[in-house]
């Protein structure tokens, strides 16, 4: 990386329980509490050798079932993981939208002031349902309660394209919400028409490679509509910055991208 | 800047370039790139070779073909010529035959996702295999994009004409299983780095069958080298794997001796 950046990633994923392609007729060799204290490591480690101040969290696993095992259905291993790691984890929480509506908001309002949860994390595609569907209000009634971002996957399946942010966007204007790969590698063209129908729709960079549409984004809607994120945590770190450090845009808009948007975002405290 | 792994520098060779425009970056921008901005971003990145085509919009085919011919000839240690194929042109195979057999390009590059047309058996790309076979020359094709250019297809295709080097640009762009196992089914099937990553290590799949490509302008160019070197940092590949997958794989299959330039 060519300077120290104030780095903030705002997708990243802990690895403990069902994974997307994994078969269910994988055991993990190790026990629950094994997971974590591997994973809080890991985590601790990676912050650490690449500089990261923060990172927003969530668990595939309560994404990919879609009947949990446990009340939280695997979001429990990310509230140990923002007690374990001092401040650097912005938790995101994944609810099951296939339960009860009441239920929903009754787990989120625990995921809050129980866990510390900051933020929601939808995978559409993952867990099979429209980013728009009427099932999904429920969390968004929540979001727009606690103010908390919601970031989505999107992709070009049917269930996240880009012109459904633009619909739950509008229906809900006081949430912010993020849109995680910014369409992947198919849907780039829809990815400008749906910031234009929603001023609440920011872009999230991992996944996403174009560098003329992350420019154009920044002209057209401000470095602040743009967070930087891996998907990770991985060792592509430096590759992922120097992505946004190769932009044709302002250093002062790269700052924006690599930290201060997803900052200002979720309220954090530069270190 | 990129911080080698070790001391000495390692021979790059991109495998994936362009003049003029990508289709990618043709519908967000009316700028064109020149042969001397990728000269500049070479040197800028520590990228010794780059095989490049034109590319833009379907009418500028036939003019960027042109322009890489006169690049590769102002440039003629660093670029090597790809070119850029539609297979509904009328007159396809003479210009295959005028560029890689009058002037020398060592690489044909088809976009079946912008000139609409299937990866599949059929008599044009049947003819343009063959010739491929006949001047022992790889083809670059565009992948990850439905119904055009799928990872099977590529199998399917690769098994039909054994003969031929098959280069899946993008490694598909992910769907990352779909990719591995098609690429297992075949021997002449190499995976190409840009947008899509290192599916995986040559390790499994074999030596030879990955290479670096960055597709640029599209793409960083130094983002999707860097990301080559991050994995080589991690021990993900090894020091055979990462110099095979920068460079000395792609200069085997293209029968060209490496040479460092910057």
């Amino acid at each position: 990386m060519g300077r120290r950046w104030f780095i903030v990633d705002a997708h990243q994923h802990i690895e403990v329980g069902s994974y997307i392609y994994a078969s269910s007729l994988e055991r993990p060799e190790l026990s629950y509490e094994q997971m974590i204290a591997r994973e809080a490591e890991r985590f601790e480690k990676w912050f650490r050798k690449y500089g990261v101040s923060y990172g927003a969290v969530s668990n595939i696993s309560p994404m990919v079932d879609r009947v949990w095992r446990s009340r939280h259905g695997g979001n429990e291993a990310v509230a140990e993981l923002i007690n374990l790691l001092n401040g650097k984890v912005i938790g995101q929480y994944v609810p099951n939208v296939f339960e009860p509506p009441d239920l929903i908001r009754e787990k989120i309002d625990e995921a809050v002031k129980k866990y510390g949860f900051r933020g929601i994390k939808i995978h559409p595609w993952v867990s099979a349902f429209p980013l728009n569907h009427p099932i999904v209000y429920p969390v968004f009634d929540m979001a727009a309660k606690y103010k908390l971002p919601v970031l989505s996957h999107s992709s070009r399946s049917e269930f996240c394209s880009p012109i459904l942010f633009a619909d739950i966007a509008m229906r809900y204007p006081e949430v912010p919400i993020i849109m995680g790969h910014m369409g992947k590698q198919h849907l780039h063209y829809d990815v400008i028409p749906a910031m234009k129908l929603a001023e609440n729709i920011y872009v999230e960079t991992s996944g996403s490679k174009i560098q003329i549409l992350l420019e154009r984004i920044v002209k057209e809607f401000g470095a602040d509509r743009v967070l930087f994120g891996t998907d990770g945590p991985h060792d592509l770190l430096p590759a992922y910055v120097a992505r946004i450090e190769d932009l044709d845009v302002s250093e002062e808009d790269k700052e924006w991208i690599l930290g201060k948007s997803a900052a200002k975002l979720f309220n954090l405290p530069k270190p | 800047m990129i911080k080698w792994s070790n001391a000495e520098k390692p021979f790059i060779l991109d495998a994936h370039t362009h003049i003029g425009a990508s289709y990618l970056t043709c519908y967000f921008t009316e700028k064109r790139w020149t042969a001397e901005d990728l000269i500049r971003e070479m040197n800028r990145c520590g990228v010794d070779m780059a095989c490049v085509s034109g590319g833009g919009l379907p009418h500028e085919i036939k003019w960027m073909n042109e322009q890489t011919l006169k690049a590769v000839k102002r440039y003629p240690n660093r670029l090597i010529g790809f070119v850029r194929l539609n297979p509904k042109f009328g007159d396809v195979l003479d210009d295959l035959d005028y560029y890689v057999r009058d002037n020398g390009f060592k690489g044909i590059k088809l976009h079946p996702n912008q000139d609409g047309y299937c990866l599949l058996k059929e008599p044009v790309l049947n003819l343009i295999f063959e010739r491929a076979a006949k001047y022992k020359v790889p083809v670059l094709i565009h992948s990850g994009t439905e119904p055009w250019s799928v990872a099977g297809q590529f199998a399917d295709q690769a098994e039909m004409f054994p003969d031929v080097t098959f280069i899946m640009a993008h490694s598909g762009l992910r769907n990352d299983k779909h990719v591995f196992e098609s690429a297992r089914r075949v021997k002449n099937l190499i995976l190409e780095t840009s947008i899509g990553g290192v599916i995986s290590p040559p390790r499994i799949l074999g030596k030879d069958r990955v290479v670096f490509g960055s597709d640029w302008p599209t793409t960083s160019m130094r983002s999707e080298l860097q990301e080559i070197f991050d994995l080589w940092n991690s021990g993900r590949l090894s020091d055979e794997e990462a110099l095979d997958i920068l460079g000395l794989s792609m200069a085997r299959i293209l029968r060209i001796a490496p040479r460092r330039a910057v």
